[in-house]
Formats: C-alpha cells, structure tokens, sequence
C-alpha cells in the first residue's frame, strides 16, 4: 500500500537545508547578478553603442560635406562670381527692366540695319503665368514696328535672340515696308534663399560656364548700364523686392 | 541485530557529489563575474574611440567658417537658379529666322511675298506675280517641302485672285510650320 510521503516544512527543515546548501548561496547569487547585470546594462550599452556608431558615421559624412564646401567656397573667385551674376541677371533680370529692355531693342535695330517705329509695351498678368515650359516665366510684351524689308526684319530678329534681356518673337507680320513683330522680354524674380549647410554647395557646371560664355559674346552686354538691380527676396518676405546680401 | 556490516559509508558519496557541484557552481560564478567586467571594459573602450564630441566640435568650427561666405554662397545659388531658367529659355523659345528665310529662297524670280505673317506656328503667306507661272513654281517648292516633312505641313490655298487693274496674281496660302 503506497502511502504519501509527507513532507514537513518547518524552521528545522529550514534550517537543515540552510546549512547543508549554505556554500551554494553565495555563487549562485553571484550568478544571477551577473545575468542580471548583463540583461539589464550591458546589453542596452551595447545598443547604444551602435547608435552612437552610427550616429558618428552620420557626422562624419556631415562634416566631410562641410568641409568640402568650404574649401569650395574660399577658393571661389569673388570677382568672376560677380561677373557671371551681372552676365546672369542681365540676360534673365529679376524684375522688368525697361531700360534694358529698350537699349537691347536698339541695339539689335543698329546692328540689323532698320529702323524702328511705334512701339508699345503690354504688362500682362504676372500673378498667374501659364503653367509649364517657359510659358510659365513672366514677361513684358512689347508690340514693334520694324522698318525695312523682310531681310531686314528676319536679320533685326537674329540679333534681337543675340541681345539681353531674353526675347522670344511670338507673332510676326512681314511685309517689304513695315513688319509688325510681337516680342516677349523674359524677367523672373531671384528664388528665396535659405541656407541648408548640410548640403553640397554646387559650382557652376561646364554647361552653365558654356551659357556665360556664350551670353558675354551677345551684343550690348558689355556696355548695357545696369537698372537698379532687383534684390532677391528673404525667405519670409515677398518675391523682388529684397536684397540677398 | 545487523549481519552485514557496510565498511565503505554511504555519507562520503554524496558529500563528494555536492563538492563537485559546490566546484562548478563556483566557477560558473567566477566566469560570470570576468565575462560581465570584459564586457563592460570594452563597451567602455570602443565609445571612448567613437569620438562623437570631436566630430560636432569640428562640425561648429567648419559651419563658423561658413557662416562667413553665405554671401558668397547666395551669389552662387542665384547664378546656378539663373542658368537653370536661361538654359530653359534657350531651349524651347521660337526662332523663326530659318523658317522666313527658306521661305524667300523659294520665291522664284518674278513673284515678290507680299505679307508673310506666323502666329504660334500658322504661317500665312501672300505672294504675288504678274504671270501665274512663278505662282506654281512658289506653290511645287512648297508642297515639296509638305511632302519631305520639312517646314511645313497642312498647305491650304486661301486665295488665288487676280487685280484686274494691275494684271497682277496674288496667292494666299496658309500651313503650320513644323
């Protein structure tokens, strides 16, 4: 007959068994602050670690962009910056430049060999351009009357597309006395600036310095006197009417 | 009464098994307590390589320095903003200089263009002549042209009159410039 064994739990057992395990206590409690320890700190400090490798190499791309610009920006030539500016502004001005816009149109009249007529400018809406393509840059319209035959209208037209500001001829009507052209001079307000430090700076690319180029040899930009240039705006404030220096 | 008398006791067996358990314990402690000091030296030692605060340190110093030539750093982004919508320009504005110009090559000796006039690619054209003979060759370079897929397509005669006073022919066509 199998009779269950009863085990008395009591401060005797107690005691017993503390002092036949005693030297085990010790140890084992060593152990389980070990585990402890390295569940609770040194795996978190691991991942922390990591993160902060990470974070390090983050910083050091960073900073290796930092450096690179300024190393770009100290080397950068002051003045021939400026010179493209000018070029730049003068061939895209920020702001409706009436002056130029006339001196180009005679100069373009001289170099064709014809005269001119009545002309009239048309402020259209600046507010809402059409979207897309250069459809989308603002633009004063200026109505022409252009004295001296067809040759000399497709030639006056030539070098009006070699002249600042930017034209483009969107109607014309060519007859051997006089011709009527429609142009368009192109202007657009600089963009606001905000510095983003972190970013690459670009230099201008050997297209860009193949544009300059290409625009200093144009007619009258050399010698074209520069209306108060329109200053680009903050990145708070509204478009051209601020500088950005 | 006893018979059999164990000589070898029972006690020192387990007592020898506790001993080796009592080792092991001990020294599964003792490794415990390297592996946790190793660990924690060389945690210690690879942050202290990462050198993260000499890095901003660097970075301060380096966007100090830049700080400086912002005014430098505008000019450029306005010249690169500028070329971007020159070059835009450059590219898809409409020149139609070539276009007139091959147009009055056609014209044959004694016909003479009386108005040409292009409006967002219409080309319309009056040409006039004292004999319709210059008139049709104007009219076969055209539609040659038509025909080639060059300069023009879509040439529609509008007009085709005479000045019963002058004797003189006008033409009047119309196309789309390609």
């Amino acid at each position: 007959m199998n009779e269950k064994k009863k085990i008395n739990i009591d401060s005797a057992t107690l005691n017993y068994l503390y002092h036949k395990y005693k030297d085990f206590l010790l140890p084992i409690g060593i152990i389980i602050a070990c585990l402890l320890l390295f569940v609770l700190v040194i795996i978190p400090q691991f991942q922390s670690m990591l993160d902060s490798q990470q974070q390090a190499k983050a910083e050091a791309s960073k900073l290796e962009v930092l450096r690179n610009n300024l190393n770009l920006l100290t080397n950068l030539d002051q003045a021939q910056l400026d010179s493209q500016l000018q070029v730049a502004s003068s061939a895209l001005p920020p702001g409706k430049n009436f002056f130029g816009i006339l001196t180009g149109i005679s100069t373009a009249a001289n170099n064709a060999g014809v005269t001119l007529g009545d002309y009239s400018f048309q402020v259209g809406n600046i507010t809402n351009p059409a979207s897309g393509g250069i459809a989308s840059f603002p633009s004063l319209e200026v109505d022409l009357t252009v004295n001296g035959g067809t040759k000399g209208v497709t030639e006056f037209m030539a070098q009006l597309y070699k002249t600042v500001p930017l034209s483009e001829v969107t109607n014309i009507v060519l007859s051997n006395v006089s011709s009527q052209l429609t142009v368009l001079f192109y202007y657009r307000p600089f963009p606001p600036l905000g510095f983003n430090d972190s970013a690459p700076v670009q230099v201008v690319s050997p297209t860009g310095l193949s544009t300059l180029t290409n625009l200093s040899s144009w007619n009258n930009l050399s010698n074209q006197p520069q209306a108060p240039s329109q200053p680009a705006p903050s990145s708070s404030s509204s478009a051209g009417t601020t500088s950005p220096f | 009464m006893v018979n059999d008398i164990n000589l070898v006791s029972n006690k020192d067996e387990s007592t020898l098994k506790q001993k080796k358990q009592l080792r092991v314990v001990r020294i599964t402690a003792v490794a415990s307590l390297v592996m946790v000091f190793l660990f924690s030296v060389l945690i210690f030692v690879i942050s202290s390589m990462i050198g993260l605060s000499s890095i901003k340190n660097s970075e301060n110093s380096a966007l100090n320095s830049i700080s400086f030539l912002h005014k430098k750093e505008a000019e450029l982004a306005i010249v690169n903003n500028r070329l971007q919508d020159i070059t835009t320009i450059l590219q898809n504005r409409k020149n139609y200089t070539s276009e007139i110009n091959s147009l009055l090559q056609i014209i044959p000796s004694g016909a003479y263009v009386n108005s040409i006039e292009i409006n967002k690619d219409s080309l319309t054209l009056v040409i006039v002549s004292n004999s319709l003979l210059p008139i049709n060759s104007f009219l076969n370079s055209l539609t040659g042209f038509a025909q080639k897929n060059q300069l023009v397509k879509d040439v529609i005669i509008e007009n085709l009159s005479i000045n019963g006073k002058t004797g003189l022919y006008s033409l009047s066509i119309q196309a789309t410039i390609l």
